[in-house]
């Protein structure tokens, strides 16, 4: 088996941060026991959803640009549901360097790489604060 | 890596996060390609819009395509992979 790795130097073309970022309509106000694990959104993209011939709760960038502002105005960039804190987004792409991959011939790659930190409600129904990342 | 990347030969992404002694897939309930990072792995600086986000060597999977990471048809045999992130 190969070790693969994610080579470093990433070149973003799109990144963003966002904060105060509530979704789900409900705002957590402390941490208590629960499960910690969150939701999975309740929705997904309709145009990853026709091409793979099921729902996938997950939005692509394209559809949550923050920077076009034509996001669709269901589409959601977060991952979890029941969330308010920050997100930050990047979608980047390019060449990984030959001589820090185990295969140590230069590849394409491409990424979308978002995390999640703030409160949450799990599936307990408990606010958490936590961080996560989507990868 | 990517979704769209082709030919694609690896696909790395942590699986989607269930309640213990469920798939970790979404069709059962599973967040979509997510997990849980420290806490400390994100630095925000909301005023400038800026933010680091580093993690070292969690782990993850290697579906090789996302078809089989989505799809999860045994078209590809799934890895167990580690991924390091560090962007700003």
């Amino acid at each position: 088996m190969v070790s693969p790795a994610i080579s470093p130097g990433w070149r973003p073309l799109l990144g963003a941060v966002a904060t105060g970022f509530p979704w789900g309509g409900r705002t957590a106000l402390a941490a208590k026991p629960g499960s910690g694990i969150p939701s999975q959104l309740p929705d997904g993209s309709p145009i990853i959803s026709d091409f793979f011939g099921l729902e996938i709760p997950w939005f692509s960038p394209a559809e949550v640009d923050p920077f076009t502002g034509a996001s669709d105005p269901v589409a959601n960039p977060t991952t979890i549901w029941d969330f308010n804190g920050s997100l930050g987004l990047i979608e980047a792409n390019g060449v990984s360097d030959p001589n820090r991959n185990s295969e140590g011939v230069p590849r394409r790659w491409s990424c979308d790489v978002r995390f999640m930190t703030g409160v949450f409600r799990d599936r307990t129904g408990r606010t958490q604060q936590g961080t996560f990342c989507f990868l | 890596m990517g979704p769209f990347a082709s030919p694609q030969i690896h696909d790395f992404n942590p699986g989607d996060l269930n309640a213990p002694g469920q798939p970790n897939y979404f069709v059962n309930g599973g967040v979509f390609w997510t997990m849980p990072v420290p806490n400390t792995s994100v630095t925000i600086h909301p005023g400038v819009g800026e933010a680091h986000f580093t993690f070292s060597d969690l782990a993850m999977f290697d579906y090789f395509t996302s078809a089989n990471a989505i799809l999860r048809d045994g078209s590809a045999p799934i890895f167990d992979a580690t991924a390091s992130v560090d962007i700003q």
